[in-house]
């Protein structure tokens, strides 16, 4: 599920197990010329990253195989990172303190925020 | 005489004993328990239902102040309770309420509801207190699953429903948006916007059992309240009609940072508040929110000591108000008043009681002024965490 990017040239990894969610972002972030991948569990994205290089991921908390604290964890302190922005429906305050402490960029609670709101903040970068 | 003395002397001690004991036989078949004190708070009743209760026996408590056997706590803060003996004490009845946990002997938490009332003598000086307990541990139980369901399914509904939202948004700005007729625009528009209103009834009720499960965060930090009221104006931008007024005025984050507050508490009082205004104020009236360190007049208001570093937010609306006849119930769950009916369809009744609960909790208070078709001022004065955290 690669798409070619139509003005930017940033690769962008949508880790969502949500079928319907990752359309709308793969979509969404085609529209505004992102190339994108797209994978379901924590497992994948951690092997998608080993093998090719992404500038943002769009990493889903509530995962299969291994969630997204988790990859997040296991991300720590590895070089060239890309910047993660994690997604959740969870809406308390200590997991997004407990994503950002353990890298995430930002925290988005999907049902709070729009996709316009999400590429707002990754054109921010 | 002497003999006849005697006789009428033991017929005397005989009835006296024949009623203590069936006093007696009525405390021990009592199946609630029951304990009385005296005034020292020592106990001098402990009935076999109570020692079924706490796990203590009467043999070993009595005489003992009570405070050194019976551990009676508040069940959401887990500070002692000893409010409702005190008022015994002092001659006020205290009814059953049922926010009290006992803990017994074994270290096991049982919630129980509690009554207490004076002992007076025949010329009605205080003797005591006594006081009479229910083990509400079961119901305690059924309640926390009921709404612990309610919390799932609430948790369960949001991703379908942010699905919607974002499919409908992409319907409607996407690059093919252009292919839509008018009518298909707005009916995408009505999709949308009833999956937001969704979203924001189901927020209501994930937030309402979080406060009656006792499941709020309580991390109190320094707040930057003018980066929150940030947050908040570039959130009601969006959702506000775009006629309607709305003005926030901060005091300065030097005034204001020394208060410590749980952020996510203080963003849900203040977006409750001013949400409930724009949602109630027709499109050509205006909702000013101001954030600043409360004055004393509203901390004697609030209850809270002068002393105590304090946050006041002041929400006022020139909305439709609330009638009069119906104000008192304006913090109750789900209530909704009938105007509010008439001009706002959509509601859950909830966000005023959250508020109410929430501001409650954190040792504060929350009050208002309304007059019907003219406005409301709403007033939450949330007075700084205490150091040890346990402002709940």
């Amino acid at each position: 599920m690669t798409h070619k990017p139509h003005t930017k040239h940033q690769r962008i990894l949508i880790v969502e197990d949500e079928r319907p969610l990752a359309h709308a972002l793969e979509l969404k972030l085609q529209h505004e010329g992102y190339e994108t991948v797209t994978t379901r569990d924590g497992r994948a994205c951690l092997e998608l990253l080993q093998q090719e290089k992404f500038d943002i991921v769009l990493l889903d908390l509530m995962l299969p195989v291994i969630d997204g604290f988790s990859v997040l964890k296991q991300l720590q302190g590895q070089p060239n990172m890309p910047v993660i922005f994690a997604l959740s429906n969870l809406r308390q305050a200590e997991d997004e303190e407990r994503v950002l402490a353990l890298g995430a960029h930002k925290f988005f609670v999907k049902t709070d925020v729009p996709l316009a709101a999400i590429v707002a903040k990754i054109m921010e970068l | 005489m002497l003999a006849l003395l005697c006789i009428v002397g033991l017929l005397l001690i005989s009835v006296l004993f024949w009623r203590w004991r069936q006093q007696a036989a009525v405390v021990a078949s009592m199946s609630e328990p029951l304990l009385a004190i005296d005034t020292r708070e020592r106990i001098t009743l402990f009935n076999p239902a109570l020692e079924k209760l706490s796990g203590f026996k009467a043999r070993d408590v009595l005489g003992q102040p009570y405070k050194q056997v019976l551990a009676f706590r508040y069940e959401r803060s887990g500070t002692v309770n000893k409010k409702f003996i005190e008022e015994a004490l002092s001659g006020k009845r205290a009814y059953f309420k049922n926010h009290t946990v006992l803990v017994h002997k074994s270290g096991r938490i049982v919630h129980i509801q509690e009554a207490a009332a004076p002992l007076r003598s025949r010329s009605g000086d205080i003797k005591g207190a006594v006081v009479v307990l229910r083990n509400h541990t079961a119901e305690h139980q059924q309640e926390a699953e009921r709404l612990d369901m309610v919390r799932v399914t609430s948790h369960q509904l949001s991703t379908p429903l942010a699905a919607i939202d974002w499919c409908s948004e992409l319907l409607i700005t996407g690059p093919n948006h252009t292919v839509l007729d008018d009518e298909q625009r707005e009916l995408l528009a009505d999709i949308q916007t009833s999956a937001q209103l969704m979203k924001s009834l189901i927020r209501d009720l994930l937030d309402a059992s979080h406060v009656e499960l006792n499941q709020l965060p309580n991390q109190p930090r320094p707040v930057l309240a003018g980066k929150m009221v940030e947050t908040l104006q570039h959130d009601f931008q969006r959702v506000k009609p775009s006629s309607q007024e709305l003005r926030f005025e901060v005091a300065p984050d030097e005034q204001l940072a020394p208060i410590l507050i749980d952020p996510t508490l203080l963003y849900m009082v203040t977006h409750n508040l001013v949400s409930n205004a724009i949602k109630y104020t027709p499109e050509t009236g205006a909702v000013d929110v101001a954030l600043h360190p409360a004055k004393a007049a509203e901390k004697r208001m609030a209850g809270v000591g002068t002393a105590r570093a304090c946050l006041t937010i002041c929400v006022h609306d020139t909305g439709f108000g609330i009638p009069k006849a119906q104000q008192s119930m304006l913090f109750q769950k789900f209530f909704r008043a009938d105007n509010a009916r008439k001009h706002v369809s959509n509601g859950t009744g909830l966000g005023l009681y959250i508020i109410n609960q929430i501001v409650t909790r954190l040792g504060g208070k929350v009050w208002f002024t309304s007059e019907e078709n003219k406005g409301t001022t709403f007033i939450a004065v949330i007075p700084s965490a205490t150091q040890d955290r346990s402002n709940t």
